[in-house]
Formats: C-alpha cells, structure tokens, sequence
C-alpha cells in the first residue's frame, strides 16, 4: 500500500459559494453587493438610450443545467467561453430560484410571463399570465414583427402569446413563434433529406403534446419574415451538428433582416440528459457555451443591436443533485429540491455592471418585469419583482 | 379525465376499505392487503395510495422490498411516524382526483396526484412527509459486508480524461494496476461474486449486470441481466413507443401510463422463453426498459440504471457491474423506425458515462443499510487503474505499487 501521497479532493458542489469564490479569482470578479449610490458601468449611457432603440435577447436553457457542470469550480472547463468572453463583461446572478414547476414549458413561459404558472407541462396550452411580449408590444404599439420567440421543442408552440383577457384584443400583442424543427419537417421532401439529425427530439420532448400544425402556409411566411429561400435554409441547416445551431442561426437571421427590439432563444440540446448519457449531457452544455458566445458576436456585428442591446443568459432550472434520493442525479428534474431549483443568470450590456457577482437570490420571474422596466413598460400581472441593480 | 377510472360508488376513503376491494389483486397481493386491512383503514389518503402501489405488485417485489413494506406498515402502527402522518393528512387533493378509482388503479392515481402536487405548489410538502417513511437505519443483514465491483470495458478511452475524478476523495485510487490473462479484473471479481453467493446464499443478493454479454456466465446462484440478452425486449418496446408517438393520438401521459404496467408477454416474452423462466426478473427487466429513460437506448444509461434499481430495490450482498461502449447518438426517431443503419460505438463518451455511473453506483451503495461496512472497488485494466472504498482504506491517497486485480479485491472482502 506504499508509497502512498494525499490526493486533492473533488468535493460535491454546494451551491454558491465555490462559484463565487473562483469567479473572484479567476475572472477577477467582485462581489457586488452595496448597490445604493452605486452606478452601473453605462448607467449614465443607457438612460439617454431611447427606448425605441433598446433591444433585448434572452437566452435559456430548456435543458436546465446544474452548477456542477456549468459556474461551479469542476464545471467550468465545459464553459469556457461565459467565463473568460462573457462574463468579464457581464454580472453574474449566482442564485436565481425557480419556485415553480420544473418542466421546460411551463418553466419557460413563467419566465416570460413573469409569473408562476401552472399548467401541466405536457399541455398544448397558452400561458395564463399576460407575456413580456404582450407587455412592450401593447403599451409600446409595436408591430408583430417586433417580438419573437425561438424554440426547438415542439411543446412551445404557444408560448408567445398568453390567454390574458387583459391582452385579447385583435390578433393579440404576442410574439411569432419559430420552431426550426417543424419547418425542417415541413420542408418539402426533396429538401428535407439528411436532415435528421436536427430534427433530434430528446427522450423527453418526443412525448410533449401533439405536434404544432407547420404546415407550408407557415413556413412560407415565416421565410418570407426571414428572407430566406427553403433551398437556402435547407443548404444551410445541412451545415449545422444539431437543433442549437440551427435555432441561433434563425435568430441571427431574424436580427439582420427584422431587427427586433425582443427575442427569446431557448436552447434545448443538452435536456438530451434525459436519455441518461452524462457524455452526451456534457458535450451539449460545452456546445450552448459557444453559441451564447455566437449569440453575442452577432449583438456586437449587427449595427440594430451593437452598444444597445442587453443580453441575459440563464437555465430555466437546474437538475437534480447526485445524491437526492429520489432522483437520478443530472439525468432528470423531478425532485424538486434546492438543487433542481436553484440556477444562474448572466446579464450583460448598456446600463449592467461588468465583472460583477450578485450572490442574494433573486427569482427566475424577475426577469420579465426588470426588461419590462428597461422599456418603460409596466407588468402589471407578473409575480417578480425587477432587479434592482439594472433599474438604479 | 376518463369515466372508467371513477368508483361508481362515488368517492371512497381508506376507512371506507372493504376485503371485496382487493378481489382484483393478485392472490398474494390480495392476502397481504387483507392482512393489513385495518391498518390501512387508518391511513390518510395520500399515504394509503402508496402503500397500495407497492401492495399490488406485491409478486414483483424482491424479498428485500416485501420486508420493506411489513416494516413500515409495521411502523405506521407505531408513535414513530406521526409526524409523517400529519404531514400526508395535509396535502389537499382535487375532487376530480379523490373520484378516481385509487384501489384498482394505485399508480395511476399517484401519476396524477403527482401532477396535481406540483401544479398546486405542494411537491415540497409531499417530499418532506414522504422522506420521513425511509427505513431506519440497521446494521447489514447476518453481519455480512456489502460488495460492489464496477468494471469498465478496456477499451472505454478518452485522451486525458482523468478517471474516478469524483470517487477520490471516498477511498485510494490504484495508479499501477497489473492485470493479465490469468488475473483480469473481471475473472477476478466474478470469482469472489460466486464464492460469495455459495458462502452466503440468499435470493437476488447476488448480481451480475453487463453492457454486453458477459465473458463467461455466472453460476445459477447469481442474478443476472445483461444488455445483449434483452435485445428482443428492447426492440419490442421501441416499436411501441414509435407507433404511439407516430399515431399522434397517445398523449405523453397516456403513454407512460401504458410504459408502467407492461408486462413480459407484451414485450413478446412468452412463456418457454429462457427469461420468462423466474416471472419477478421477467418483470424487473420490463421495469428496468420501460421505467428507466434512455435504457432502451444506451447500455450505459442501462447498466446505470439496472445498479441503481438493483441496489435499491433488491438490496444485494454483492455485484458485479460492468460498463462496455454504447452506440453514438442519433435521433429518437431513428430509433423506433430503423431509419438508420447501426451507428457504431462510441468510446470516448462511454468512458465518461461509465464514470458518472461508477460514482453514482458508490452514492446508490453508500444509501443501504452497513454502508459503513460496504466496500466498492472500480477497475479499468485499459488504463492500468482501480479504486478501492471501504472500511480500512484511506481516503483521498493514491498508490502507484504494482498491483494486481485479485490483490485489490482481497483487500475489499
């Protein structure tokens, strides 16, 4: 048994403080956390920026992903490109709560309403509460075209517009909803061919409701919106390695010829954990960090978005801790404990400190109504509060 | 909600519970909820839907989980779990589902009622009243140490993927393992699993689960699944998934309501095939496909999932647990309509499932009873290492000395 040498240890990832700590040292990140009389690096720009200029992008994760593998010490060689691109420019929200259900449909329509809702997941059912979509586009006449929204998962065909008798009017003030995978399959045949591979439903998403109806009505005006030739958008998608890719493709496309002021990614490629291979779970959370940085490339190229646009990153929730015992480990998300609950944010652009980590919670509904204040909209209907470090 | 699944009675609650109630059950099932007839009566409602869940599977549940259940309807009679009580007499069900036919129909009810905690807020509350039910902790039985030995496939290799990274800080880590023709860590370990099993005998505490089929088979005193030999089952259960999901009449619910209650002749068992010869592994092995995600699709996911239900629900003495490559990712789709051609295997990231599933298997052993006294030892002969966990090994220390494998085993036993 000799010669023998003390090893270091890999200990199991609490929930913050490991984080925060490296953050400090490695990313040179300070702990904001007196923020009265403090100003935000642009806060004195992005006051002057007319709201009819300001854009936002969110970014979720409808995989949810765990500290472990992401901001946590073990964790963070899968995202090289957050810690050493994004967040030297961005704060970092260490712990962001989700006091909801934790289903990627109805978790992200909470996100986008601002409020828990609480249907069933697996339902093809609008939200209940008014969207942020609803919000900026009424109080701010917007047009249509104004707000979008792009998931790859088939469940969320409604979740641009909620059932709010408050925001029945007309068409409604929803955003357009894209979903990549059903325009490839509504793709004509010829098209369509060795595309399989983007059309990758993960275990679970191959049982969510019953498929959107795309048929070629739709996918015409949608590439109409886009500019984009089926021939174009087929040679192109046969250029990507999964669903993502194609997804921030659209987005990008959708910033250059539409310029909206709101769009919201959801990027579903590493829920593949679902299927129980943690190498597959790994590979997609190493490949959303990259295109997160693509995301932002395209903000700083595009002339509509550069020096106006604010960025916020985030899971919809974690996974499961290793050692609940009702779980599986990052498999799934059905415990419900404080580690399937608790993620992070980046939040990024004019008026949002850089190199800073806020370590109090806040909750994953905050978001909507803190880019509801950013437009100057009121969200009457949301459940969270915004955030006070980019409203001072 | 569908009109059969409501009691024509109307709604019914445990004290309401009549003998005729379980005249559906399987006959060992029935006489054992006959025999706790008046205990269940005093349940609330929620606790009583779970206790019947295990109830009407009784024939299914292995020795280990039987005990379980006369332990804890045991002590539900006792002061021990008042508090559990309570908190179960707190939750608040929905009309809708109190009507729903709970006593014929267990599972489905806790499927909606699951449903219905989380869309209510009160998952939280559930979880905490449920943890309160887990069995005391005891000593192991007949003061036998528990053994796990995970093997990994040699060829499993990933360049500078560092191996055991998580299970260090647990025990010793063996950097100069030496394996040969006449002492590989397989033959080794399966040599100590039989001897185990003819020294201390006992129904499913002896398990042998492979990624593919095993180098050599286990005498019949060991339990064994492996992941070639349920190939039929597999391809049988994903046409079923295809043409519910392709029907695009069966909603998700519905179909993992259909998955839980497969039996062995619907995934094309009959009864002279070789698997249906003992019924309870005949169904654990339909339970491991059709309950577990991505089982039917990857070994790894399947020989992780097939430790995981074997080592909390059988609760062995001994296993033998060995991790080989799985096929590369392709679409779900392609896997029930075989639109693909075989994908071929994928190394590299069967490396790095097989080691979340190493440490996921010690933190599945670490939950039983004696984890104390438990050991674990993890080999891959590719890279010439094993880890050893246990009682008398130091932790978070390595040792680069010459080692074989049957040396690291003896100083696990």
């Amino acid at each position: 048994m000799s010669p023998m040498r003390t090893l270091p240890s890999f200990g199991t990832c609490d929930l913050s403080s490991n984080r925060r700590e490296f953050l400090r040292q490695v990313a040179g990140m300070g702990l904001l956390t007196a923020t009265k009389g403090m100003a935000p690096v642009g806060a004195q720009a992005f006051p002057m920026l007319p709201v009819s200029r300001r854009k936002a992008i969110v970014v979720t994760f409808g995989g949810g992903a765990r500290d472990q593998e992401t901001f946590a010490l073990e964790g963070q060689d899968n995202i090289p490109h957050l810690i050493s691109e994004l967040l030297p420019q961005a704060t970092f929200y260490s712990q962001v709560v989700n006091r909801g259900i934790l289903g990627h449909y109805v978790a992200t329509a909470s996100l986008i309403t601002g409020a828990y809702e609480r249907f069933n997941n697996f339902a093809d059912v609008a939200p209940e509460h008014p969207t942020i979509f609803e919000y900026v586009r009424r109080q701010l006449r917007r047009p249509p075209e104004d707000a979008w929204v792009i998931a790859p998962s088939n469940g969320f065909n409604r979740i641009g517009q909620s059932t709010h008798p408050s925001f029945q009017k007309g068409s409604g003030y929803g955003a357009g909803v894209i979903l990549p995978k059903r325009m490839l399959e509504a793709l004509p045949a010829p098209h369509a061919t060795g595309l399989d591979h983007l059309l990758q439903d993960n275990y679970e998403t191959a049982f969510e409701a019953p498929h959107a109806q795309f048929d070629a009505a739709r996918l015409n005006a949608i590439e109409a919106v886009l500019k984009l030739s089926i021939v174009d958008f087929a040679a192109h998608a046969c250029t990507l390695e999964s669903p993502d890719e194609l997804s921030v493709y659209l987005a990008r496309r959708l910033m250059r010829e539409v310029s909206p002021s709101l769009i919201w990614i959801t990027l579903h490629d590493m829920d593949v954990a679902h299927a129980g291979a943690f190498s597959l779970y790994i590979d997609a959370i190493q490949r959303t960090d990259r295109l997160c940085a693509e995301i932002w490339k395209a903000v700083e190229a595009e002339p509509e978005y550069n020096g106006k646009t604010n960025l916020f990153i985030m899971p919809d929730f974690g996974r499961d801790a290793d050692t609940d015992a009702g779980g599986n480990g990052f498999q799934h998300h059905r415990t419900g404990s404080a580690m399937a609950r608790t993620t992070w944010m980046v939040a990024m652009g004019p008026g949002i400190y850089q190199g800073k980590v806020v370590d109090r919670p806040i909750q994953s509904v905050d978001l909507a109504p803190t880019i509801a204040t950013m437009f100057s909209c009121d969200a009457q209907f949301t459940a969270g509060k915004p955030i006070q470090e980019f409203t001072t | 909600m569908i009109a059969g699944d409501v009691s024509a009675a109307g709604e019914r609650t445990p004290s309401s519970l009549r003998v005729s109630d379980f005249g559906i059950y399987a006959p060992s099932a029935r006489s054992f909820a006959v025999a706790q007839l008046s205990m269940l009566r005093t349940l609330p409602l929620v606790l009583c839907v779970l206790v019947l869940k295990q109830i009407v599977r009784f024939d299914s549940l292995f020795p280990a989980e039987r005990e379980d259940l006369s332990q804890m309807l045991l002590m539900l009679g006792t002061q021990r779990l008042t508090s559990a009580i309570s908190d179960f007499k707190r939750i608040v069900l929905s009309a809708e589902l109190r009507h729903r036919d709970w006593i014929a129909k267990p599972s489905e009810f806790v499927e909606q009622m699951t449903v219905e905690l989380w869309s209510s807020g009160q998952i939280d509350g559930f979880r905490h009243a449920a943890a309160q039910l887990a069995p005391p902790v005891e000593l192991p039985p007949h003061g036998v140490s528990r053994l796990v030995v995970v093997d990994f496939d040699s060829r499993l290799e990933k360049p500078n993927f560092v191996l055991f990274r998580r299970l260090l800080q647990h025990g010793t880590l063996f950097t100069n393992l030496t394996p040969s023709p006449d002492d590989d860590p397989f033959t080794a370990s399966l040599k100590i699993l039989e001897d185990r099993a003819k020294w201390q005998p006992g129904s499913y505490s002896h398990w042998l689960i492979c990624g593919d089929s095993p180098p050599r088979r286990p005498s019949s005193a060991v339990s064994a699944v492996d992941y070639n030999s349920v190939e039929p089952m597999r391809h049988s259960l994903l046409g079923l998934m295809g043409a519910a999901v392709t029907s695009g009449t069966s909603g998700p619910e519905a179909l993992g309501s259909a998955m839980m209650h497969l039996g062995p002749e619907a995934l094309g068992i009959t009864p002279s095939d070789p698997l249906a010869a003992d019924p309870l592994l005949a169904q654990f092995f339909v339970d491991l496909l059709a309950e577990g995600s991505g089982t039917q699709i990857y070994s790894t996911t399947f020989v992780q999932w097939a430790a995981r239900e074997v080592l909390r629900r059988a609760r062995p003495t001994t296993a033998l647990i060995r991790f080989t490559a799985r096929v590369r990712q392709r679409p779900m789709n392609q896997q029930w309509l075989k639109t693909n051609t075989e994908p071929g295997f994928d190394f590299a990231g069967s490396l790095v499932d097989a080691d979340m599933a190493a440490y996921y298997t010690w933190i599945n052993l670490m939950r039983l009873t004696g984890a104390d006294y438990a050991h674990f030892v993890a080999f891959h002969s590719g890279r010439r290492q094993a880890f050893a966990s246990g009682p008398g090994l130091p932790r978070g220390t390595s040792s680069d000395q010459a080692i074989s494998p049957s040396t690291v085993l003896s100083l696990s036993s």
